[in-house]
């Protein structure tokens, strides 16, 4: 019976095993408890109300799929379609240049600099700042006649955009702003360099192996689990950014920084409509779960782990 | 008489004083028998009416003190303790002490009341959470009341005709556009007591008047001459660019302009300009909530008037310039505006930056907004702050008697300036408020701040949603000079009411 191999299998047939097996659910039940409680539970609520109408006022009342159907293809669906549109981009942008250039600054501080340490804290510094003070930092950065960026444009005698208050520019400046958290992955990236054993390139050294070929061949394979991390990481991040738009841009100029996360929000927080941002949560996570199984399935193809034998 | 002589007529004599002395002994108890019997009886009759009389009044006592106690004993006899909570909104640092300082007294007045005060950053969010988890607080300040927590189906407010009712409340003190916002468009139940609001005027830089020769606003509601046309045309005149030249003279450079004619103190309200010329707005008819009216050739006519004036005319900031002229981190302040640059003849003001007006360094007046000939509307929005009672509060009553002090003539002294630095809800408060405002407003134009509020016009109850995002990225697109007004108002109009119509559907309307 089903049951009975479950038994056997949490907690073994001998006495030995049993008890292994119930100090194993003694210990595990917090968190079991916990992820019911405050994840599967909220989770599982968010889906049921996803298919009522719900305004805090009166109980949720059933309606079928109609908020899906709406979402789709309903008046406001252009909006619903244009978040969508400016999340995918910002993540499409803001994505390969984190990990472009937080390798790049791993490379460097894994050399042999003066004070590397410090240039380590330096730079890793940032991504601990939280997420609303960094961007009113960033807000008079981007300040178009007194921030930072367009002084020192000027001391060149270019006359900088108006970032955030341009429709062209305020999702640019959302993605160059996401670099500024690039430190975290900065850091995972110097451990795994550092964990590549130098055997290796002294016997590609020996071979007459150059440093391009040395870092193609050795560094960028040996680093791929890493960068598949960092890539998972940053799908399930990047769309889910809310901070920076909330604070810096409200979702304009033009609703060209509305992303979807803020969507949500408005659709809970300010029109109270508890239904359709369930909807809306549901249909984020089931993209962001696509992504990440399509990531997952290809990484067979381009992720090597070291101990990894392949057919 | 003597023993030894006594004689016949002595013995006599004394036999017949003895005699009479024993009739007179004989007689005498039953006369004071009967006197005292007399008496006793009439003692007795009378004591007993005495009792009679007495027992009546002990009688008469008793029912006194039984009512006397009935009545007492309602109002007065010990109540069980109880403790209600409000959780007003947009509370600054400077507001706790006022607040700690009106809830003892209160608790003064009100012994078994315990007020229990709630500071968040952010009531309004907090709130629903609270409401769906069954715990509101038992009051909170509502911004533009009679806009929050309203749905066709429900509300969050309890309805406080009742209490009014019960103590006769006098509601007619309340200025009526600020009355008016209290009641709930579905159900017309009032649902919250005015507290204070905020209205607008033009606030001009006599300076620069002066310097142009033009004659400034007339600071009086009554006048019909300062119409949108009027403002128009002064703001075109006392506008220049940095070579003195206005918008009406050949090689006037509209990229680099010196002194502007006007600005207003956020970037929004181009609404109210097309209400103003006889367009029904989203947000400003009070009677028809079903349909979206901002493609009727009067709305698109002053919003398109709005625009001209920042990029025909020239004469008003534009919204992103208006970042170029404000300075300093946070824009310059809370309650900095353009205005302080000394750069701008005219800017839409409201009470909060009248404080801030005393730092400015140059003379200036303020006016009434213009008033369209036609129409006769003005651009002043009412944005008005009340109290309401949780609909499920566990203390009604308790909480009706801390909210009516709240909205009390005598506390709302205290909060209209000292707390928001806000035009007064109440009528009576007006030369209050005047004598206050004499501290930091010329006295020739303290009519124009006193009387503000009758002319003054609130945003109504619409429907929430995303349409608020079109519109949003419309108005946007029309601020930059994108679209004009027609443009943004023909695309959004059918888009909105699909919108519209669709959230009453879902209530079944």
């Amino acid at each position: 019976m089903a049951s009975t191999r479950i038994a056997h299998w949490l907690l073994g047939t001998t006495r030995h095993e049993r008890r292994e097996g119930l100090v194993f659910l003694l210990f595990i039940t917090p968190w079991i408890v916990g992820f019911l409680v405050f994840t599967l539970g909220p989770m599982m609520a968010s889906f049921i109300l996803s298919f009522t109408r719900y305004d805090i006022t009166t109980p949720p009342v059933f309606i079928g799929v109609s908020n899906y159907t709406r979402a789709f293809s309903g008046p406001l669906s252009k909006l619903f379609w244009h978040s969508l549109r400016v999340t995918i981009v910002y993540s499409c942008t803001s994505i390969p240049l984190r990990l472009i250039f937080g390798f790049m600054l791993a490379m460097l501080l894994n050399s042999n600099i003066p004070a590397v340490s410090l240039w380590r804290t330096f730079f890793y510094l940032p991504s601990v700042l939280s997420g609303v003070a960094v961007a009113v930092l960033w807000m008079l950065v981007f300040e178009p006649y007194d921030g930072v960026i367009n002084r020192l444009l000027a001391l060149v005698g270019i006359e900088g955009p108006m970032w955030i208050y341009s429709k062209e520019w305020a999702l640019p400046s959302l993605i160059i702003m996401s670099l500024w958290g690039v430190g975290g992955a900065m850091i995972i990236y110097l451990s795994a360099l550092q964990g590549i054993p130098t055997a290796l390139y002294e016997a590609a050294t020996i071979d007459g192996a150059g440093a391009w070929v040395r870092f193609w061949s050795i560094t960028v394979p040996l680093m791929t689990p890493i960068i598949f991390f960092n890539l998972v990481m940053g799908v399930i991040g990047s769309l889910q950014s809310f901070t920076s738009a909330y604070v810096m841009t409200g979702g304009g100029p033009q609703n060209a920084t509305l992303f979807y996360s803020l969507q949500l929000y408005n659709a809970a927080f300010r029109d109270f409509r508890m239904g359709w941002a369930s909807m809306l949560a549901w249909i984020l996570f089931i993209i962001i779960l696509c992504l990440t199984a399509l990531i997952f399935k290809t990484s067979s193809a381009w992720v090597y782990y070291e101990s990894e034998v392949r057919k | 008489m003597s023993f030894s002589k006594l004689g016949r007529r002595d013995l006599l004599r004394a036999f017949m004083l003895t005699a009479a002395g024993a009739g007179l002994m004989a007689c005498a108890p039953k006369v004071v028998k009967e006197t005292v019997v007399v008496e006793k009886e009439k003692i007795v009759k009378e004591t007993v009416e005495v009792e009679k009389v007495v027992k009546e009044a002990v009688e008469v006592e008793k029912e006194v003190t039984r009512v006397v106690e009935k009545v007492v004993g309602e109002e007065e006899a010990p109540r069980a303790p109880v403790t209600i909570t409000d959780m007003p909104s947009q509370v600054r640092g400077s507001h706790l002490p006022i607040y700690k300082l009106l809830v003892e007294s209160f608790q003064g007045r009100n012994p078994h009341i315990k007020v229990e005060m709630q500071f968040v950053p952010d009531s309004r969010a907090k709130w629903p959470a609270l409401l769906a988890a069954g715990t509101p607080p038992d009051l909170n300040t509502v911004h533009d009341a009679g806009r929050e927590g309203i749905t066709p189906a429900d509300t969050w407010w309890l309805n406080l005709g009742p209490f009014v009712d019960q103590e006769d409340y006098d509601l007619t003190d309340f200025h009526r556009p600020n009355l008016d916002l209290c009641y709930n468009p579905f159900n017309q139940n009032l649902e919250a007591l005015p507290f204070q609001c905020f209205v607008g005027w033009l606030a001009y830089h006599k300076g620069i008047f002066d310097a142009e020769g033009v004659e400034t606003p007339p600071p009086d509601w009554d006048d019909t001459s300062w119409t949108p046309e009027k403002l128009r045309e002064t703001a075109i005149f006392l506008t220049r660019d940095k070579n003195g030249r206005r918008p009406t003279e050949s090689g006037f450079d509209p990229e680099n302009i010196e002194q502007y004619g006007m600005t207003a103190a956020g970037t929004a309200f181009p609404t109210l300009w097309g209400w103003c010329f006889g367009g029904e707005g989203l947000m400003l008819d009070r009677e028809d909530r079903r349909n979206v009216q901002i493609d009727s050739e009067e709305y698109i006519e002053g919003l398109q008037f709005y625009q001209n004036l920042i990029f025909k005319d020239h004469c008003k900031v534009r919204p992103l310039q208006r970042d170029e002229l404000l300075t300093g981190t946070g824009k310059g302040g809370s309650f900095r505006t353009p205005f302080h640059t000394t750069r701008i003849a005219m800017a839409r003001s409201t009470t909060f930056h009248l404080e801030a007006f005393k730092a400015l360094g140059f003379e200036w007046g303020i006016a009434p907004m213009p008033r369209h000939p036609v129409t006769g509307r003005r651009f002043v929005r009412l944005a008005a702050n009340g109290g309401a009672i949780a609909k499920d509060s566990a203390h009604p009553e308790e909480a009706w008697e801390w909210l009516s002090f709240l909205a009390s003539p005598e506390i709302a002294e205290i909060r209209v300036v000292d707390m928001w630095q806000a035009c007064p809800a109440r009528k009576s408060l007006g030369p209050y408020f005047v004598e206050r405002m004499s501290e930091v407003v010329p006295a020739e134009h303290l009519e124009v701040v006193s009387r503000a509020p009758e002319f003054s016009n609130p945003y109504y109850w619409v429907p929430g949603g995303e349409w608020q995002e079109v519109w949003s990225a419309a108005q946007q697109a029309f601020l930059a000079n994108e679209k004009s007004a027609r443009e943004i108002c023909t695309e959004s109009a059918p888009i909105i009411q699909a919108a519209w119509d669709e959230y009453y559907k879902q209530y079944g309307m």
